[in-house]
């Protein structure tokens, strides 16, 4: 148990100090990982002897427990992948993925078999594997930039989504290469096996009857049963029930000796119609990113740096052939596709790495004898070198290609400067800064909107709003949203304690703004005006009460009456406010207290103040109330 | 025949006895068109294009409110502004509203003593007159009922009210009725400074 311990430390640790790290150079998590994990493997190389413990043996265990992440990294694929969504998309998927697996494969293939003289099986099985690229690295790169909408990212994320789904016959293919006599490795990885001693011709039939028991549990079985444990409204049984889900169905497709990936993939791919669809993604996803993390961590750590120092001349020649035989088969995909120069770049340089899935088929083919371990380990380097590369290729094209090409004129819709210092930014486009946004459009003013939901900002960039990812809370992001030109600040998030947090701030920091600030209740609506900010809007005050209007003139009132009413009530409302908030903090000095009771207390002022409003007649408009004219009148003629 | 459409503007309309007799006694016609500003704008949004086309749609506006300070509720103020708009009502261009006739039906809080000699109620009501002048349109006399005070305060004996209300009620369909028929024109009025007086005179006569 210590030695476990110590690993995951380690792993953690790296993983921890090495991710953040990697980000901030712009290679990407999936980058980091790798490095940590070979740091790692280096650290155990050198610690492990020392307990008196196997660090071969130790990967490898660690390795396998890994490969769950991997599982439900495909159930998680199947689960994005709405089958009519498919379907929609079904041409792009097909010319761009189709034609660059394919074609990527066959060249692998030959330059295999004629230029290193392995057998066609072999052969096949590398340009299948290289033929894959990184989904983790290209599409949260494109999403950093935002170019998933650009027509270049858009074929991009086709051939991609091609590649997801075609890993599964892969998977399904690989143990069919085996070169010469099948040996006991067959179903090394998977140990116990119940379809091993059954004729031939029954397999694809037990195969079969799989899938559609699979779909049988999927359909019917599911739904009932997360209906079940929603009712219990216990979050943990959800996830365990999620998890216990994948586990099943894993094992099953084990049992049958099928790949337990395509077994979830399948589920995941049923279950993406399913009402539980984002549940089950959510409760799901923190364990993929762990299991795949340490995933990838494994696969660094079982970097053969002896192997590198001893071939680095062959490895870094096989890594440029690789990128360099993508490039060239991306290239003439695009033509094909007919994309313009700079979507054709992006294609192209975007796609031209090897991918994570490599990692997990070349293990399978080492597993199948299909791939010796010597070629598998130098395959491995190549791919994490490539996937090393790309954030490289990234830059070329980002700083080199891109500004010349949109120097050179045409094709400038995605060339807009980072840095627009537009008058307004607005904190948070959900559906309250969102309205916001869309009227100062509607007027023609252009806005700046940072935002923390990805698919949001998606939706929103493709109708043209400049939309920045991320945390507002982020000085470096408001700095380069142009906060120091920028004369309104629209504070919209749906967390109370970071826009108050956001607004404490500006206030401090930048006083000449004027800020425009979404409280979600009256007690943060205190708090604001205790930060002395003049534009509060409570989120439900507007639409509740012009709900009340609109009942008032159901029971009869003129629309004008009515109108006036909710008006006066508003500013007598707000007036209420400002006074209760100076008494909130008269009272005590607790700051951020907002529990029940004083809600009531508050509430209760509110109606008590209404009472006296409604005894002193305050709720009328004298200046049309002919009464005390006609008191004046008396019974004299004067008028 | 005619279409009429009567533009009527109280912001508290709840309180008038007066323009509440006055409303029912406009005639259910299909050549009567009501409107009720304060009613269809509570927000002052005038959507200006379709009340230009309530306008082209009809051959006679009738202006109904209340006198406030010597001119008319705020909404109806901001209707003109924003729908008699040069180059539509008004301007080499603007014919849109030639030959429509303007009329207006006031009520007022005072009595008729209060509206004679420098507070002639047709010379406060000029303003009204010399739009309908730059409009190209006939303006008839005003047709005014008086002592929207009097009435509330109970001054009047509740018999002499009820009679004054009901003839003024008769009086607002039967103008109603000629607008539609097209039996009255500004040439026809032009002795009378105001329709009420016009009303007195065909009395007498049929009497």
């Amino acid at each position: 148990m210590t030695e476990a311990f110590i690993i995951a430390s380690l792993f953690f640790g790296m993983g921890v100090l090495m991710v953040p790290l990697a980000k901030k150079f712009n290679l990407g998590s999936v980058l980091g990982y790798l490095i940590a994990g070979a740091i790692v493997g280096i650290l155990l190389t050198l610690v492990t002897p020392l307990l008196g413990m196997d660090s071969a043996h130790l990967l490898e265990q660690l390795n396998h427990a890994s490969e769950f992440g991997v599982v439900l990294m495909l159930f998680i694929i199947g689960l994005e992948m709405q089958p009519s969504h498919l379907w929609k998309m079904k041409n792009t998927i097909l010319n761009a993925g189709g034609l660059q697996v394919g074609l990527t494969a066959l060249l692998m293939m030959l330059i295999a078999m004629y230029g290193f003289h392995l057998p066609w099986q072999t052969g096949l099985a590398i340009g299948l594997v290289l033929a894959l690229s990184s989904t983790a690295i290209i599409m949260s790169t494109l999403a950093e930039k935002g170019w998933q909408n650009t027509i270049g990212g858009q074929a991009t994320f086709a051939a991609l989504l091609f590649q997801d789904i075609a890993v599964i016959p892969i998977i399904a293919v690989i143990p069919l290469l085996v070169v010469g006599a099948p040996t006991e490795a067959l179903h090394a990885g998977h140990g116990i096996n119940l379809t091993a001693h059954l004729p031939t011709w029954l397999k694809p039939l037990v195969v079969l009857g799989a899938i559609v028991l699979v779909y049988i549990i999927s359909r019917y079985v599911i739904n009932p049963l997360f209906d079940y444990i929603a009712r219990a409204r216990q979050k943990e049984i959800f996830t365990t029930a999620a998890l216990g889900l994948v586990t099943t169905i894993a094992a099953l497709m084990s049992l049958l000796g099928l790949s337990p990936a395509l077994g979830v993939f399948i589920a995941g791919v049923i279950l993406s119609e399913s009402e539980y669809r984002h549940e089950l993604e959510a409760d799901i996803e923190p364990f993929k990113g762990l299991l795949l993390g340490v995933f990838f961590m494994t696969v660094g750590a079982a970097f053969n740096f002896a192997l590198f120092a001893e071939q680095y001349v062959l490895i870094i020649g096989l890594t440029l052939l690789l990128i360099v035989t993508k490039i060239l088969v991306l290239y003439v995909v695009g033509k094909i596709l007919k994309l313009k120069k700079i979507e054709h770049a992006l294609f192209c340089l975007a796609l031209a790495q090897g991918g994570e899935f490599a990692f997990v088929l070349l293990t399978l083919a080492v597993g199948q004898s299909v791939i010796d371990t010597a070629l598998a380990d130098t395959l491995r380097i190549v791919v994490a070198l490539s996937m090393a590369l790309t954030p490289l290729l990234f830059l070329l094209y980002e700083k080199v290609i891109l500004p010349k090409q949109v120097n050179s004129g045409k094709e400038t819709r995605e060339a807009d400067p980072i840095n627009e210092n537009n008058q307004v930014i607005i904190a948070g486009v959900g559906r309250f800064g969102q309205i916001v946004g869309r009227l100062l459009q509607y007027n023609q003013f252009s806005i700046t909107a940072l935002d923390d939901d990805p698919n949001r900002i998606e939706m929103l960039r493709k109708y043209g709003w400049k939309v920045f990812f991320g945390d507002a809370m982020r000085m470096d992001l408001l700095k380069s949203a142009g906060i120091d030109q920028a004369k309104c600040m629209v504070i919209a998030m749906d967390d109370s304690g970071k826009v108050l947090q956001l607004a404490e701030y500006l206030t401090k920091h930048h006083p000449k703004l004027e800020l425009f600030v979404r409280a979600k209740d009256r007690i943060v609506a205190y708090h604001l005006h205790q930060l002395g900010i003049k534009h509060i809007y409570r989120e439900t005050f507007e639409s509740s009460a012009s709900m009340g209007e609109a009942v008032l003139r159901s029971l009869g009132l003129r629309a004008y009456q009515a109108k006036r009413s909710k008006l006066r009530y508003q500013l007598e409302d707000e007036r209420l406010v400002r006074e209760m908030a100076k008494s909130y903090f008269d009272k005590d000095e607790k700051v951020f207290a907002l529990n029940v009771q004083e809600q009531l207390d508050s509430l209760g002022k509110v109606l008590s103040n209404d009472q006296h409003i409604k005894q002193h007649r305050l709720n009328n408009d004298t200046g049309w109330d002919e009464s005390s004219l006609i008191d004046d009148l008396g019974h004299k003629d004067r008028y | 025949m005619n279409k009429v459409l009567v533009l009527f503007a109280h912001p508290v309309f709840q309180t008038s006895l007066v323009n509440k007799t006055l409303l029912s006694a406009i005639p259910e016609s299909e050549h009567i068109t009501f409107h009720d500003l304060y009613e269809a704008y509570p927000n002052f949004l005038i959507d200006v294009q379709h009340e230009q086309q309530l306008l082209n749609d009809h051959d006679v506006i009738v202006f109904q409110h209340p006198l406030y300070w010597f001119s008319c509720p705020a909404i109806l103020k901001e209707w003109m502004d924003l729908v008699l708009e040069h180059g539509y009502a008004y301007g080499t261009e603007g014919k849109a509203l030639e030959g429509k006739i303007f009329v207006s039906a006031i009520s007022t809080g005072g009595d008729v003593a209060n509206y004679k000699g420098d507070r002639n109620i047709r010379d406060l009501l000029k303003p009204f007159e010399f739009t309908a002048k730059l409009c190209n349109m006939p303006y008839l006399p005003p047709f005014i009922t008086y002592g929207g005070l009097k009435i509330k305060a109970g001054n009047f004996d509740q018999n002499l009210t009820h009679e004054y209300l009901s003839l003024q009620a008769e009086r607002y369909r039967y103008l109603l009725t000629e607008l539609v028929k097209g039996t009255v024109c500004e040439q026809d009025c032009e002795a009378y400074s105001t329709m009420n007086q016009r009303f007195d005179h065909l009395e007498l006569q049929n009497d």
